[in-house]
């Protein structure tokens, strides 16, 4: 043991001997698996999809078998697209609270009304074989008779490689399950193919909602104890027109391992502690019916957390790593317009009639695109109240961040369509760098997406997630589904969630509030991110099968 | 006693591996950029109700070169030499804190940094500092940071309050976040000294057995085939995937780099299995396509596949990684960051050794 340093060794080893003893008279912990997003498992809960092809959004769905038999998968979209009761109105989507009609020159507005429902099917993944899809487009087995266009121009159209003149020009065709089976098919290795797999195209476009899929058997679909299933998601966009630039965000799945009850070396079966010499003699937990219990008494599957964490950057926190300079060929390396030197990357000047940063008109010159205070005390670009030009705000550009927060429930009544199961409060609790802790709740029934400074409030620069309230660059803030008695034994009123992070490009003075689907032309960059867990539900939640 | 306690619980081992969604006692950023275009963001957070200490360590990697120019742009005139050095420095965080910094700027200790207004949401250094976290000793940086929680004393401690994530952000704004490696702390086994032992049994080394939990046996990523198509945006763009991977042991005593042989297996869409290995030595990021051709489209002919990643049997140490997408379609191009997928824990213990204390 050289080169070992004892730090408070003594006391420590004590401490640990006793403790070591206590474990030894406690016997061997049962082995299982928690809710993740980075081992395989036998439910995949994809909480955010976006399709929107009219704007480039969409999203791309990767699922794979882990392991070496195949798997049928019994898959769950849940369209939340909310929906305006006007026709001919504005568009409730993604997540507008209200939708609005000209009616003979007067705007008449209604309430977007909420929306829950899910549309299954299955398909089969054979051994280790993996595959994607895009939401808006689906997936099928019919790859021999789809057509493709060649890699190299993106124009020609081919049925093979060989259509395809040129090296590594290739005939790319869409997402389809290549494993055809049949006579004239094709088979995997040991003859598996992905019998009658479908996908079907997201039920709308635009769509938002959530993907659940388990795994199931092959005939009766009923839920196996198999955690043999990881995911993925790939939110993109495509910007239309000459520019045609892209943005992606990942996450992974978030798996719900089942429990699997298996015999331990000490005799004793791992979920319900009886002796045992081999797994034969140890009772399934999962009884394998229409109700999946997720957590608590009689659990088959692992609990939900009991709390989310989510590290973020408060609303409109400028990116300090996100510099606007001027490159060497002439064009500022975030905004792309052009510039001599830094400060034109910066500054909002006039060119082309055009400020650069605020995208004002400035047929006035450059006067037109300094932020000044006018007669009537507001300042001309940012709207200010103002006594003199100090007190507005600067146009400079800079790139400002805000979060969206997607939330789905565990629990989930797919068998009778019931989206008040999962009606409940969430409660944010928000702690920012200099320990000072805030809070704020809001009601959720199936499904939420929003940017956290909308969260309790509709005016962003307001929000305790707003960097001006919170006073700090970053916060932590702790989610939680509160219990709601009136559903006990029927849900548990646990989450899943995932955030997504965009920068948006602008002037210093603008509360940000892009996204793919909010103002996407100000997206510099988006990225996705998995929350952290806290702790275990000592309730169950429940997912019921059709 | 301690013998007794140690005969009793040497038939028990770690269970589960690392965790990229529960607060832990060590926290592994395997990716951290520093050099002309990119930089890193590292945001991490005390979950608990009492203070958090952490020593954290950077650990270079990028080759060194000996005489003029830079290794990475293929212009040095010298010879590249690999290197791994490392930084460490503490942070200590109060109950429930975040806090943040580049690693090219770290973040300095100004008591009377302004706290963010409306009019002023350029307010970087505001909050309680976690002590003075220095920028990185040399550009360009590429390599790991590894965060390990101490108490007060600066002995590591099995608490599980920490928790991380890592921005790598690029000169054109563009961003890719993931979630830090943890390895959870076990109650009671941690003795508290220089050498942490992840998973496995009692050794000499390890007296009481493992103290955190092992890393995994077996990586998994699901990943497209190099150079195949993003269905979204069309036949002419193309995607590759960008690995890193770090051995989990570290030699922070005696500045030992831990190679390891990987071996890889890899299942496209068809259920065809292809296989290959590539060294890893102390850290190593790549394109799949620079491990083997069989990455390629052209190869595997699925746009997906499936690859599994594990050290050989014989190696000292298991790995942890991360992999970023590239998405290109003409001159544009975004990146997505993931982590990957895990599964089994290794039966044998890795080291971790730090330096000597006070």
């Amino acid at each position: 043991m050289c080169g070992r340093t004892a730090r408070g060794q003594s006391l420590r080893s004590v401490v640990v001997s006793i403790a070591l003893l206590a474990i030894g008279l406690a016997g061997p912990r049962a082995v299982r698996a928690e809710i993740g997003s980075d081992h395989p498992a036998a439910i995949l809960v994809f909480p955010k999809l976006l399709v929107d092809t009219a704007d480039g959004v969409d999203t791309l769905i990767r699922i794979s078998n882990v392991s070496d038999t195949p798997i049928n998968v019994y898959c769950f979209y849940v369209n939340a697209t909310p929906q305006c009761p006007l026709a001919d109105a504005t568009s409730c989507f993604p997540n507008e609270t209200q939708c609005f009609r000209d009616v003979g020159g007067v705007m008449r507005a209604a309430d977007c009304q909420p929306q829950w429902q899910e549309t299954d099917f299955t398909f089969v993944l054979t051994e280790e074989q993996p595959t994607g899809w895009l939401v808006s487009a689906g997936e099928g087995v019919d790859c021999g008779f789809m057509h493709g266009r060649c890699s190299a121009d993106g124009t020609t159209e081919c049925d093979f490689d060989n259509d395809c003149p040129g090296a590594n020009n290739r005939c790319v065709k869409a997402p389809c399950f290549p494993l055809d089976g049949g006579i004239l098919g094709r088979t995997g290795p040991k003859g598996h193919f992905n019998e009658n797999s479908i996908v079907p195209q997201s039920p709308e476009n635009p769509f938002i909602g959530e993907l659940k899929c388990l795994a199931v058997d092959e005939t009766t679909l009923a839920p196996v104890a198999r955690n043999d299933l990881k995911g993925e998601v790939l939110l993109g966009r495509l910007q239309s027109g000459p520019e045609g630039e892209i943005e992606v965000a990942g996450y992974n799945a978030i798996g719900i391992p089942a429990l699997v009850n298996t015999c331990q070396p000490n005799g004793t079966c791992s979920m319900t502690g009886t002796t045992c010499r081999n797994n034969f003699e140890c009772a399934p937990t999962n009884d394998r019916n229409g109700t999946l219990v997720i957590g608590g008494p009689g659990a088959e599957y692992e609990g939900c957390p009991n709390i989310l964490i989510l590290d973020h950057f408060f609303d409109g926190a400028v990116d300090p790593l996100v510099h606007n300079v001027c490159q060497p060929d002439g064009t500022c390396s975030v905004s792309g317009t052009p510039c001599m030197n830094d400060n034109g990357c910066v500054d909002n000047v006039c060119l082309g009639n055009v400020c650069t940063v605020t995208g004002n008109n400035c047929p006035g010159g450059q006067a037109d695109c300094d932020n000044t205070c006018a007669a009537d005390n507001t300042c001309t670009l940012s709207g200010e109240h103002c006594l003199a030009d100090e007190d507005c705000s600067s146009p400079d550009f800079r790139a400002r961040v805000t979060t969206s927060l997607t939330l789905v429930p565990c629990t989930e009544d797919f068998q009778n369509q019931r989206p008040e199961l999962s009606k409940t409060t969430v409660q944010f609790l928000v702690f920012n760098e200099f320990e000072q802790r805030l809070s704020t709740s809001i009601p959720i029934q199936c499904f939420k997406e929003t940017p956290l400074s909308q969260i309790g409030t509709s005016q962003g620069p307001r929000s305790i997630f707003s960097v001006g309230t919170a006073g700090t660059l970053t916060g932590q803030t702790r989610i939680r589904g509160v219990v709601n008695d009136q559903v006990a034994g029927v849900a548990g009123n646990a989450l899943l969630g995932v955030a997504e992070e965009f920068r948006c490009a602008g002037p210093k003075f603008g509360f940000p509030t892009c996204s793919f689907t909010d103002d996407p032309e100000r997206v510099v960059s988006a990225t996705a991110k998995n929350l952290h867990f806290q702790g275990r539900r000592p309730q169950s939640d429940f997912i019921y099968l059709p | 006693m301690l013998g007794l306690a140690v005969a009793v619980c040497a038939a028990s081992s770690s269970h589960a591996a690392t965790t990229t969604e529960r607060s832990s006692s060590i926290l592994i950023f395997p990716k951290v950029i520093f050099d002309s275009s990119r930089d890193t963001f590292i945001q991490i957070s005390n979950t608990s109700n009492s203070m958090a200490h952490a020593e954290c360590f950077y650990v270079n990697a990028a080759p060194f070169c000996t005489g003029d120019g830079d290794c990475l742009a293929g212009t040095c005139t010298g010879t590249c030499q690999p290197q791994w050095i490392e930084t460490d420095f503490t942070i200590w965080l109060t109950k429930q804190q975040p806090t943040h910094w580049s690693v090219g700027s770290g973040r300095l200790t100004f008591p009377g940094e302004i706290p963010c207004d409306p009019k002023n949401p350029e307010c970087d250094g505001a909050g309680l500092d976690p002590g003075r976290v220095p920028p990185v000793t040399q550009v360009p940086f590429l390599g790991e940071l590894r965060c390990i929680e101490v108490d007060q004393s600066g002995a590591p401690i099995s608490g599980n309050h920490l928790k991380g994530e890592a921005t790598i952000v690029s000169g054109d704004g563009d961003a890719a976040t993931y979630n830090a490696v943890g390895l959870l702390g076990l109650p009671f086994t941690n003795n508290g000294d220089d050498i942490l032992c992840l998973g496995g049994g009692v050794s000499d080394q390890c007296p009481s057995g493992a103290e955190y939990e092992g890393c995994g046996d077996q990586l998994i990523v699901d990943h497209f085939a190099e150079g195949a198509d993003n269905p979204q945006f069309g036949p002419t763009s193309t995607v590759r995937t960008e690995l890193t991977l770090v051995p989990c042991r570290a030699d922070f005593e005696h500045q030992m780099p831990t190679s390891v042989t990987v071996q890889f297996l890899v299942f496209n869409e068809f259920e065809s299995r292809f296989s290959g290995s590539t060294p890893v030595v102390c850290w190593r990021s790549f394109f799949l396509q620079e491990a083997s051709s069989i990455f390629r489209i052209t190869t595997l002919q699925t746009r997906f596949a499936q690859s599994f990643f594990r050290t050989s049997a014989a190696a000292n140490s298991g790995i942890v990684g991360v992999f970023e997408e590239y998405h290109a379609l003409d001159d544009g191009q975004a990146r997505a960051a993931f982590n990957v997928f895990e599964t089994g824990t290794r039966p044998t213990t890795d080291l971790i050794f730090l330096p000597e204390g006070p």
